[in-house]
């Protein structure tokens, strides 16, 4: 998984977890997680940050294909 | 200034007496060039006035912006080191004593006036300290020129104040089985930046998402600088480093309904200023 977390945050006064996320191609993400809310447990929290984990790879890849595709280096 | 007639004949008597009393003297004149008071003034010389008064400046130039004006005065010709500046702002070309405000300069040429968006007319004077005033020089002679403040435009403002923006945000909502994940990205998509439009040029901002939000609520979405926060608030939103991305209303439960909040990919929509 090229994409890796760079920065993450719990904010006291949003009770929120910030995640900051960045691909292979420099491009970043910052996710607000609310762990205080219904969908807050850990378990909830590691399947978040994995699923944007994927997107962020996801959309690399796909970002990369298109470069190739039209003759671009990246 | 000190003169002392006698003093010539003193060199008769003693050279070594005529040279130290000359070199007194002219060190008392030389001192009182520098501070601007006569020790020894003329016996017509007015209280107040031992000195004559110096020449008036020799230019004066004035210019407005950003709700400013910058005034740039030349030194008054053969005037020493003690001459202070006074500059006179008013709202009228007659500089009438009511309408007409005083800056006393010191010694500096030039300053800066944050008078706002007014019209103002200028003109300046210098004094030493122990003189009268000399003439006035004013800013466009004898027909005196108005001068315009000017408005303050958005770049002369701190971030985020410009009034008029728009951005390249979409906001929508999922539903994440017990709550909603709302999504935050750029016309290139799920995870692709977003930029926002404004007087102040154009500003790019990461994708992100919000989770563990309410089902088939309104949202006031903003970026922090470093995190997206959601508020249902629009007084919790206020804040002025906040960035303001977009208002969507969420999905209902099972993912129908909602409105998409922000700019769009074109701009426009609620991506600008505050919406109800």
């Amino acid at each position: 998984m090229p994409s890796r977390i760079i920065a993450k945050t719990f904010s006291v006064h949003t009770g929120a977890l910030h995640v900051t996320i960045e691909d292979d191609l420099g491009a970043r993400t910052v996710h607000t997680i609310h762990v205080l809310e219904p969908d807050g447990t850990e378990a909830d929290v590691s399947s978040i940050i994995a699923a944007a984990l994927v997107q962020s790879d996801h959309r690399a890849a796909r970002l990369r294909a298109a470069f190739r595709r039209h003759g671009w280096s990246g | 200034m000190l003169t002392i007639p006698q003093l010539i004949q003193t060199r008769e008597i003693s050279p070594y007496l005529y040279e130290s009393l000359t070199r007194i003297v002219g060190a008392l004149n030389s001192l009182a060039a520098r501070v601007g008071v006569d020790a020894a003034p003329a016996p017509q010389a007015p209280p107040g006035a031992s000195l004559p008064a110096p020449a008036p400046p020799a230019l004066i130039a004035v210019t407005g912006a950003n709700g400013a004006f910058r005034i740039a005065l030349a030194a008054s010709p053969g005037s020493t080191s003690a001459v202070l500046y006074f500059l006179e702002a008013a709202t009228a070309p007659d500089f009438g004593a009511s309408d007409t405000t005083a800056y006393p300069l010191g010694s500096a040429l030039a300053t800066n006036l944050a008078l706002g968006n007014v019209t103002a007319y200028f003109r300046a004077r210098a004094k030493y300290p122990d003189s009268g005033f000399s003439p006035y020089v004013i800013f466009g002679g004898s027909t005196p020129t108005a001068v315009s403040g000017g408005a303050v435009g958005s770049s002369g403002l701190a971030q985020n104040v410009p009034l008029n923006s728009t951005n390249s945000a979409t906001v929508d909502s999922v539903d994440a089985g017990s709550s909603v994940t709302m999504r935050i990205y750029g016309p290139g998509g799920l995870g692709s930046a977003w930029q926002r439009f404004s007087g102040q040029g154009t500003d790019t901002f990461p994708a992100g998402s919000i989770t563990g939000l309410a089902y088939s609520a309104p949202y006031y979405v903003v970026w922090t600088g470093s995190a997206y926060l959601a508020y249902t608030q629009q007084s919790e939103a206020m804040h002025d480093s906040y960035v303001f991305v977009g208002r969507p209303t969420t999905v209902a439960s099972g993912g129908s309904g909602g409105a998409p909040g922000g700019g769009g990919s074109s701009g426009g929509g609620n991506g600008g200023r505050f919406l109800d």
